[in-house]
């Protein structure tokens, strides 16, 4: 990203170490402008307007700025993971998962309309996936509590879950206090 | 068997009552009374009533998400049920249609009791549902 620096020269050389240490670029053209107080402001872009007083506090602005947008871009890529969908690979966001689903050892996760493979073994997505709102139900299956339309108390202790996709299934019986416990119960 | 096991431990608390019930006929109200017999029936009337009431409720929460249709549900399952299996063992010819009438509506109040506790059990877990969706989608 690109900074233009309209300021006295002891702030410039503070400013400049400070951001091209952060990968930013120090142009006259940019948009983004730190602007010293008494200063002319451009006209054109967005300006921020600095007392040199309150250096160490513009500083310490822009490092949380700075913090949050490197936390943002790591969250979003934890948000998703690889699924591979015929012969190509497909980025699949947690929250379009309804379901992973164990068959013949493949473990597969189910979109809305797509049903990829994965790479990633059924006790891994159960641990990893937890914070995320995935929950084991049953021998083959973790579902996205997200997608769940309604809980029904079904026959023997079970529970039926019926699913955005219009789909339905069971929680096994042995599953089921994990399940209950995950909701709160 | 997976299934058939979990249906025998379903089974058995519902039939369990019946044999509680059996012991106190046989300890205060009828001391002369066929001990194993009892026990053998009312184990029956026990289980079918749980069995009866709790397939009803699920299945008319499945389909329709009605928790007045639920209670008609179960009073008809079971009162047809237990009707069925009174005829089959003669109690009409033994106690009379009084007798028979009797035992339906002591039925009718279990199986609208077994009805009540399931559909709060329904509500609950779908109010604990939804707030944990709030929860995960706010940390969002």
């Amino acid at each position: 990203m690109k900074v233009k620096l309209i300021c006295s020269d002891p702030y410039q050389l503070l400013l400049k170490d400070f951001l091209e240490a952060r990968d930013f670029e120090i142009s006259k053209q940019a948009e983004l402008a730190l602007v010293e107080n008494g200063e002319e402001i451009p006209e054109n872009g967005i300006s921020i307007v600095f007392n040199p007083q309150k250096i160490a506090q513009l500083i310490s602005f822009l490092e949380n700025q700075l913090l949050n947008q490197a936390a943002e871009k790591e969250k979003s890529m934890q948000n998703h993971l690889i699924g591979q969908l015929d012969e190509n690979y497909e980025i699949i966001n947690y929250q379009d998962i309804i379901l992973f689903a164990a068959q013949n050892s493949i473990i597969y996760a189910l979109t809305k309309d797509k049903k990829y493979r994965v790479k990633e073994k059924l006790y891994q997505l159960e641990e990893e996936l937890a914070v995320e709102g995935f929950v084991r139900i049953n021998k083959s299956e973790i579902v996205n509590i997200l997608h769940i339309k309604e809980i029904v108390p079904w026959f023997n202790g079970r529970l039926l879950l019926k699913l955005t996709n219009k789909k339905e299934v069971e929680v096994s019986r042995s599953y089921a206090g994990t399940f209950k416990d995950y909701l709160g119960l | 068997m997976e299934k058939f096991k979990d249906y025998i431990y379903n089974l058995l608390p519902s039939g369990m009552v019946g044999v509680v019930i059996a012991f106190f006929e046989n300890i205060f109200l009828n001391p002369d009374s066929n001990l194993a017999e009892s026990i053998l029936i009312y184990f029956l009337f026990g289980a079918v009533i749980g069995t009866v009431s709790e397939l009803a409720v699920s299945w008319t929460i499945y389909k329709t998400s009605s928790k007045k249709l639920s209670y008609l549900a179960v009073l008809f399952a079971d009162g047809i049920s237990v009707f069925l299996l009174l005829i089959v063992l003669g109690t009409q010819q033994a106690y009379g249609w009084q007798a028979v009438l009797t035992i339906i509506l002591i039925t009718e109040i279990l199986a609208l009791s077994i009805a009540f506790f399931n559909n709060k059990k329904y509500q609950i877990f779908n109010q604990s549902l939804e707030s944990k969706k709030e929860n995960l989608k706010g940390r969002e």
